[in-house]
């Protein structure tokens, strides 16, 4: 036997497989015919075969032999995927998997599973599907082969100040060497009646697929409004397979190899990419990554001080230096931050296999769709989801959807739904449980919370909150609430894991219709743009993406000096808090005070501050456990002269906002 | 040795320990829980965290909390001037570890305590919370007491509430 750290490199490495083994399985169950997929399954189980036995799996290495047998059946069109070899070979990964962990499972089993796998394999022979497969873009999320960018300025964007190079730089920036531009000539008028100053010029330009669109939005941001802006994802023709140096003279001879007529480079820079996709894959130790972080955070901390240094030296050569450095830093941080990104389909796959098995064990017949699979999250929020979302996809199959006789009866479609979306927004992530059931029981909950203790008979407490108590601790136990469904069951796990990730959590739920768990979660743990502020004699940081509006304090606000107001903005009531009064500070107010908007989960609330200061790059740094149930503050952060800025906590800035409005509603009634 | 009952976890640490002032009274810390002594550095202060808190400090790239224990220990709060200095200190807190600085009126030296001279703190007539001090002892001729920073952040910093109200 190898010594335990070997053992665990196997382990690690295996985990990839494993994943890749159940997606493609989950895969079959929906679209027998891929071959590319029997190929990848088959893959998949050959190199846990020979890694296993190289590392000294030897009774995983002889089981899986025989699993692989039964796809080596199926590769060579000796026998078709029937869902019961599906389900049969679920079960043989189970098995794998429990081996892998070092469990030691009844020996029987793996005969036992051997003559299953056998039996389901040989049952009948079958013809080989010889068709081409139709159904690839389940195999893999429809890869992005390339951006197709158009777009045309105003008129007098130069006039006005506006630099179109400095645009088209900043895409090169995003999208790296492979950006091409064309220069779109079609609108230039007449040489007699062009406008020596103005811009007639429209850009296309092809951007790599691997970049996203936000990030070529976000070069636009200010001007979108007044251009033309037509972005178009190309896709690629063919998924790509995860292994294509094999996979077409493997396991489909009918998939479209690259056409010979292709011009030549473009068919080389196409396999590269398919092969830097499927090798070119590091595995690091996460802590390793957080090192880089924090370094990079130090350094990026460091720049700035230099940066302030450097301005008040005001030496031309120094300047240049720093802002190179400068340059390098951000770079540096953004590629940092890449680093920690990782998709939701990283965790998909157990998701999949969870409804998979929920369908089984419950008996109901449902999709389970999954959209937006490709967002990508900080690596810590997507860890720390995985348990929550389990929770939550249980509950909607178990407690939402009803079975399929009682939607006939509700006359809905017998086929239930669950779907699970994530999406960006602004510096969020959305992530949306969804299920067509029969919603909640406004009702039931109430009644329930009231016997908990949660709230009293007569507290008037608004639908969306109530729906809220299930993810209330000891809200409910499986047993006792089958009129509500047992929703809560764990569900403050839930609760608890969003909120140590500084997310919110809204339920919506139309009885007969569905549930809705709509998850918010910040975009990264680690750092955000941030607008400095000043209040009294210190500096706060707020996260820029928050930030709405910053306008001179209105005339009739300045007087007052309550820690609370309102002002009146396009037609809307903001509250607005006087940071000053809600942290205690006294001395005179600055001359001209500011009022920053911001806003969060679609409400918004003003903050009344001394100065604006300017923006800064905000590593953002852990409150120590002395303040972090200091909940204005989100974090700490360092500031280009060394000191510390605390950085406010916008959600429950809102929150307190929202408290006011109430208030004074209630005093207005 | 019978008065020196209950304190046989206390002597060894006593061989070292960083004896500094606040509020004008003496006071030893043992060195096995003190990570460095710094001059004044920028503090941030934290609005609505109560008194005990001093602020925030920046070492080297990290954010740490500063307690300021005379509230606690019913002391007068002195301003902060030339000779205030603030004590790191590493230990357990709650099961976790926490670093965190102390404000120190002036820090004198690091000396050594003879366990002889330890006596129990008097339960009556001191300023002293229960639990807030190991036990008195003698330095330099003088009345030195010996703070038990667990308890002390155990009981009474870390539960200090700290909501925010907007009222």
């Amino acid at each position: 036997m190898m010594d335990a750290e070997t053992q665990e490199i196997f382990r690690q490495e295996a985990e990839a497989l494993m994943e890749a083994l159940q997606e493609g399985l989950l895969v079959l169950k929906d679209t027998p015919d891929d071959l590319e997929v029997v190929a990848g399954v088959f893959r998949a189980l050959h190199t846990i075969k020979g890694t296993g036995a190289m590392f000294g799996f030897s009774r995983l290495a002889s089981f899986v032999h025989n699993f692989e047998a039964a796809f080596e059946a199926v590769r060579s069109g000796k026998a078709v995927v029937t869902p019961e070899l599906v389900n049969v070979a679920l079960t043989a990964y189970d098995l794998i998997a429990e081996l892998l962990e070092g469990g030691d499972p009844d020996p029987a089993k793996d005969a036992e599973l051997t003559a299953a796998l056998n039996a389901a394999t040989t049952g009948e022979a079958a013809p080989a599907t010889a068709a081409a497969p139709a159904a690839k873009k389940d195999a893999a999320p429809a890869k992005i082969e390339s951006w197709d960018l158009q777009f045309r300025l105003p008129q007098d964007f130069m006039e006005i100040g506006g630099n179109p190079i400095a645009m088209l730089d900043e895409l090169r920036e995003v999208g790296g060497d492979s950006v091409s531009v064309r220069l779109l000539t079609d609108r230039l008028p007449p040489i007699a009646q062009m406008d020596p100053r103005a811009l007639y010029a429209g850009f296309q330009v092809t951007l790599p697929g691997t970049i996203k669109e936000g990030a070529i939005r976000d070069v636009f941001m200010f001007h979108e409004d007044q251009m033309e802006l037509n972005l178009t994802a190309v896709h690629a023709a063919e998924a790509a397979a995860p292994a294509p140096a094999e996979a077409p003279k493997a396991a489909a001879p009918a998939a479209p190899a690259a056409p010979a007529a292709e011009p030549k480079a473009e068919t080389a820079a196409k396999a590269n990419k398919a092969a830097s996709a499927a090798v070119a894959q590091l595995r690091v130790a996460a802590d390793r990554v957080d090192l880089i972080m924090d370094r990079v955070g130090e350094l990026v901390i460091a720049e700035a001080r230099l940066a302030a240094i450097a301005a008040q030296l005001q030496n031309e050569a120094l300047l240049g230096v720093v802002e190179d450095i400068q340059r390098l830093a951000l770079g540096l941080r953004d590629s940092t931050m890449a680093l920690r990104m990782t998709p939701l389909s990283s965790i998909m796959g157990r998701f999949r296999r969870l409804s998979h098995d929920l369908a089984e064990t419950t008996g109901k017949t449902f999709d389970f769709i999954v959209e937006g699979e490709e967002t990508e999250l900080d690596k810590t929020v997507v860890e720390k989801l995985t348990d929550p979302l389990v929770h939550m996809i249980r509950n909607s199959v178990d407690h939402g959807l009803e079975t399929p006789e009682q939607r006939a009866e509700a006359g809905k479609p017998e086929r239930g739904l669950v779907k699970l979306s994530a999406r960006h927004a602004g510096a969020e992530v959305i992530i949306e449980i969804i299920d067509d059931g029969r919603g909640m029981n406004e009702a039931a909950i109430r009644k329930r919370a009231i016997e908990r203790g949660l709230m009293t008979e007569d507290s008037d407490i608004p639908r969306s909150e109530v729906l809220k108590m299930v993810l209330e601790p000891g809200f409910s136990t499986a047993e006792q609430v089958t009129a509500l469904s047992g929703r809560g069951v764990g569900a403050d796990v839930v609760k608890q894991a969003i909120e140590s990730l500084n997310g919110s959590i809204d339920i919506t739920s139309e009885p007969g219709f569905g549930t809705t768990f709509c998850l918010r979660l910040p975009l990264t743990l680690a750092i955000i743009e941030g607008l400095l502020i000043g209040v009294a004699n210190d500096r706060y940081a707020l996260p820029l993406l928050a930030v709405e509006q910053i306008l001179e304090l209105p005339e009739k606000l300045a007087k007052g000096d309550s820690a609370t107001d309102v002002i009146e903005l396009n037609n809307e009531l903001v509250p607005v808090l006087r940071l000053r009064q809600v942290f205690n500070r006294t001395g005179t107010p600055a001359a001209h005070p500011k009022i920053v908007i911001v806003g969060a989960n679609d409400t918004r609330v003003g903050l009344v501050v001394d100065e604006i200061i300017g923006t800064n790059q905000t590593v953002i740094k852990q409150l120590s456990p002395l303040h972090s149930r200091l909940k204005i503050f989100s974090g700490a952060t360092i500031l280009g002269d060394g000191c510390v800025a605390l950085i406010l906590d916008v959600i429950h800035l809102v929150t307190l906002g929202q408290e006011i409005e109430q208030r004074l509603k209630g005093n207005a009634a | 040795m019978t008065k020196n009952k209950g304190y046989a976890d206390l002597i060894p640490r006593l061989n070292s320990v960083v004896a500094f002032e606040m509020g004008g009274e003496l006071m030893a810390l043992p060195t096995d829980v003190l990570r460095e002594v710094l001059e004044l550095p920028n503090l941030t202060p934290v609005p609505c965290a109560g008194p005990f808190s001093a602020g925030l400090i920046n070492i080297r790239g990290v954010v740490l909390p500063v307690a300021d224990l005379r509230p606690l220990f019913r002391m007068p709060v002195k301003e902060n001037d030339r000779e205030t200095r603030i004590l790191i200190i590493e230990t357990t807190v709650h099961e976790k570890s926490l670093t965190v600085g102390v404000i120190a009126e002036a820090v004198h030296a690091i000396a050594e305590i003879d366990p002889e001279t330890l006596r129990p703190v008097p339960a009556v007539g001191t300023r002293w919370p229960q639990g807030t001090l190991h036990a008195m002892a003698r330095w330099n001729d003088q009345f030195v007491a010996i703070p038990d920073v667990v308890q002390i952040f155990e009981t009474h910093i870390a539960q200090e509430p700290q909501l925010v109200s907007v009222d």
